[in-house]
């Protein structure tokens, strides 16, 4: 006849084994085995969080280490992508008018720095597309992870014989392996596949061409995403990749 | 650390209503420890660099697990930290760890004192656990300590102090129970 485990013995035990987990000294696959009773089991669970409770105050006495910033900034960039699978956040008025602010601000900034730095002729250049095409009259969106903008983007419908664009602007750099790139797309409202719009600079300013047919989507269109591909983009004509960053795309005209 | 408990306990709430910042702040506050935690486990940067990353994913993703009522905010964030980082070590191939092991097993035995802080700096809390400690055996206290904070098996504490690894359990376990005794429930 086996030999029954009394009540007190059985809550020895379960302490027993609460405190080697803890302690770190139950190992293989005992551990896992007790990992998988321990979803099941209240009083093991309240032993183990007693014995947890007892004795993390050892790790109190370790000197604290600064880790290098490049962990945040991949939490970051990790729980951007969470939270924008999750839900897009609502779009208010207020977040609207907020949002175009900071785009034009962006794009202050970024032009001023532009002006002071780069070459005569591209300062030219630059300065025209101003004054040809305000910003007020743009569709724009602007691409962050949980902590700040990424990237800033306005399309441009294109006047008289100046073609539509799509003007990028890199807020800052995330860390991307050489040989990827980030492609952004058109989630279009219809629910027809994602829509290339081109790559995305890593740093400073690219301009999207935009076709007459991916204006008027784009027009329709109240998402964006960005991919990570292959460098030079996706081989398919579809994301390939993660999609780690989806935004609004706001029609302001 | 600067904040409080109840801060802490506040900040993961805020987490688990999906305040990134929220995350960010408890990040800055924690991350420290937590690295510091799982540098003595994993010995490696590298590996405890990729470990506290995912510790702070499992904090975001789980957050609204955590009960206020069940216990200190640390001891819930050292304990994810801490199961990860043996999750870590197990994974591993004994080649792509035993060689910085024994370069580091000479460092930490030399280290085991002298990277601590000071008993007086700690809280009431942790220098009630000190006290504790310092009841038990020398060999009990070491073990304990090796298994805790080094994240040492039973075999390699056998190896490290030399003694048969039925001994090394037994201190374990000894050792464990007195801490209960000395600490109450």
């Amino acid at each position: 006849m086996p030999r029954l485990m009394n009540y007190h013995q059985h809550a020895e035990l379960i302490d027993r084994l609460a405190a080697e987990y803890v302690l770190g000294t139950l190992r293989g696959r005992a551990r896992r085995r007790f990992e998988k009773l321990l979803s099941g089991s209240i009083p093991m669970r309240r032993a183990v969080q007693a014995w947890e409770q007892r004795l993390f105050w050892m790790s109190a006495s370790l000197k604290p280490v600064e880790p290098p910033p490049r962990v945040w900034m991949q939490i970051a960039a990790r729980i951007g992508e969470a939270k924008t699978a999750l839900s897009t956040p609502p779009v208010t008025t207020s977040h609207l008018w907020q949002a175009i602010a900071a785009s034009i601000a962006g794009i202050a900034l970024t032009f001023g720095i532009l002006l002071a730095t780069r070459q005569p002729e591209v300062q030219v250049r630059v300065q025209t597309q101003v004054e040809v095409q305000p910003v007020q009259s743009a569709h724009t969106a602007i691409v962050a992870d949980a902590t700040a903008p990424i990237w800033v983007l306005n399309a441009y419908p294109g006047v008289g014989t100046v073609a539509a664009e799509l003007r990028v602007q890199a807020v800052r750099e995330i860390p991307l392996a050489d040989n990827k790139s980030f492609e952004l797309w058109m989630l279009p409202d219809s629910g027809t596949p994602p829509v290339s719009l081109g790559l995305l600079p890593r740093s400073g300013s690219a301009v999207l061409p935009l076709t007459a047919e991916k204006l008027r989507m784009l027009i329709s269109t109240s998402k964006i995403a960005v991919s990570i591909e292959p460098a030079g983009g996706s081989p398919t004509g579809a994301p390939t990749g993660a999609i780690p960053y989806v935004a609004p795309l706001l029609h302001i005209a | 650390m600067d904040i409080t408990d109840e801060e802490r306990s506040l900040l993961l709430q805020r987490c688990a209503a999906g305040d990134a910042s929220a995350l960010r702040t408890l990040y800055q506050q924690v991350a420290p420890q937590l690295f510091s935690i799982l540098l003595r486990i994993l010995h490696r940067t590298d590996l405890a660099e990729e470990a506290l990353q995912e510790v702070f994913m499992s904090v975001w993703r789980n957050a609204s697990s955590y009960r206020p009522g069940r216990g200190s905010p640390m001891a819930w964030l050292t304990s994810i930290a801490r199961y990860r980082a043996l999750d870590v070590r197990r994974s591993l191939r004994p080649d792509q760890f035993s060689g910085d092991m024994m370069e580091f097993a000479q460092e930490t035995v030399a280290a085991e004192d002298t990277d601590l802080v000071e008993k007086t700096s700690l809280s009431a809390d942790a220098q009630r656990l000190a006290n504790c400690m310092e009841r038990l055996t020398p060999q009990q206290d070491r073990v304990i300590r090796l298994a805790f904070t080094n994240g040492l098996t039973h075999e390699e504490i056998a190896a490290r102090i030399g003694s048969p690894i039925g001994t090394i359990k037994s201190w374990a376990r000894r050792g464990l129970q007195a801490l209960r005794q000395c600490l109450g429930s």
